[in-house]
């Protein structure tokens, strides 16, 4: 498994690892069913503190991309990879708007539009 | 063994045809004297010669030469990395098991019954005398050790490769790699083979079979996750014991194949210079340490996880003016 994470990103850390999973699910490095690393030894290979961690595996947890159980410690849950994609789609859109000075409140007014089309088109 | 002959006949003499022979100097003899044995024959003694433990001579045979040949595939299937130790251990097994098989067959040979087989304090020393001569003989058989990933001319010492490996991480970039190795044989081989060597020899078997399955347990697995601040790798199932090796005390990551029987076995080995963390035989990541020493341990992937370490020493060494 290999997560990548960029000197650059001024997001919080724990964003920025939850981020480097879903990537690493997003591209295939990660399938479903593979086990992360336990997050003590995340921590203590990137130098952070190992709760900072827990709250990026929380975070992934909370949108269904992992599972954590006590024995078999995290692991990507089955459902996952085609998630991942979408965030990471999610996060290009925001990136994209903010190179154009666009604020985010209008991407969500945009995807919201589009969504009642949709609705609308059923 | 003439110098002028290419070194592959050389290898394939000392690598294949003795353990063949070894192999065949379990069997033959068993087969040929059978009809001289006893129906079963005497295979454990205690402390004082008797016989306490019986089976028949083909089963023992079976298994001796099972482990022989276990024994003779881990070196095979192994690197070069400290070559010339893995050839003497294997020997080293080769003659004792062949002192072995010798002893049980002269000890039961013409007997009436398994009981009437001692056996003398004398073929322990002997075997143990065996299997250090024959060790002797395969360290010499051996040749000089070959670093690992070179050829047979212009090898560089220490086994170092003239680049070394990187995971192409960007300026800036910092990258997480784990991953580790696993060896299903072990957790199934161990304690079958010490059922099979303590099986009705006396109560303390289930507490040795016991035993058998924790050791199985941990050395079977190992965990690395390298990342930006160091390495941290963890043994067996219950991630215990954990080494952490900080990137200020690294100098290089290499890859290199090792043979489990150049380290003297498996699990977690401590030589001058050198500690290892072995499950298998095969890949493995190399670190050279400030200190000297070399760390090695087999993981899946040993390029990659190398690749990102050096990436990192490399990072860090640009950052400081």
């Amino acid at each position: 498994m290999l997560l990548r994470l960029n000197d650059q990103d001024r997001a919080p850390l724990y964003q920025q690892i939850a981020a480097a999973v879903r990537r690493a699910v997003a591209d295939g490095e990660l399938s479903p069913g593979d086990r992360l690393p336990p997050a003590r030894e995340l921590a203590s290979s990137l130098g952070v503190n190992m709760h900072t961690v827990l709250r990026g595996y929380a975070e992934l947890e909370r949108e269904g991309l992992v599972r954590m159980r006590r024995s078999r410690g995290v692991t990507v849950s089955e459902t996952s990879a085609g998630r991942a994609r979408l965030h990471v789609l999610a996060r290009h859109l925001f990136d994209e708007a903010r190179r154009l000075g666009m604020d985010p409140d209008e991407v969500v007014a945009m995807v919201s539009d589009l969504k009642s089309k949709e609705v609308g088109l059923r | 063994m003439s110098g002028s002959r290419a070194p592959w006949t050389r290898q394939a003499v000392v690598r294949i045809a003795v353990p063949a022979v070894v192999l065949a100097g379990l069997v033959v003899p068993a087969v040929a004297l059978s009809s001289r044995l006893p129906d079963p024959i005497a295979i454990h003694w205690g402390l004082s010669a008797k016989p306490n433990g019986h089976a028949p001579w083909w089963a023992e045979t079976a298994l001796l030469s099972l482990l022989w040949c276990v024994a003779w595939v881990s070196l095979l299937r192994g690197g070069t990395h400290r070559a010339n130790w893995a050839v003497a251990n294997l020997y080293g097994i080769g003659g004792l098991v062949l002192a072995v098989q010798t002893a049980i067959l002269v000890v039961n040979l013409d007997r009436a019954s398994w009981r009437d087989a001692p056996l003398g304090a004398g073929w322990i020393v002997a075997s143990f005398g065996a299997a250090v001569a024959a060790g002797a003989i395969g360290w010499a058989l051996a040749g000089p050790d070959r670093p690992a990933g070179a050829g047979a001319a212009g090898a560089l010492p220490g086994g170092s490769a003239a680049v070394l490996p990187s995971a192409g991480l960007a300026p800036g970039e910092r990258a997480v790699w784990a991953d580790g190795a696993d060896n299903r044989w072990m957790l199934l081989a161990v304690p079958v083979g010490v059922a099979i060597a303590v099986v009705g020899s006396s109560r303390w078997a289930p507490v040795v079979l016991g035993v058998a399955v924790l050791v199985a347990l941990v050395i079977s697995h190992v965990r690395v996750v390298a990342g930006p601040a160091g390495v941290t790798t963890t043994l067996g199932l219950l991630r215990w014991p954990r080494w952490e090796i900080p990137l200020s005390e690294v100098v290089a990551a290499r890859t290199t194949s090792v043979a489990p029987l150049a380290f003297g076995g498996y699990g977690m080995r401590r030589r001058p210079g050198l500690s290892a963390v072995i499950v298998r035989s095969g890949e493995a990541l190399e670190l050279e340490l400030t200190s000297g020493r070399r760390f090695v341990v087999t993981v899946d992937g040993a390029e990659q996880a190398a690749g990102v370490i050096n990436d990192h020493l490399a990072a860090s060494r640009s950052a400081t003016p």
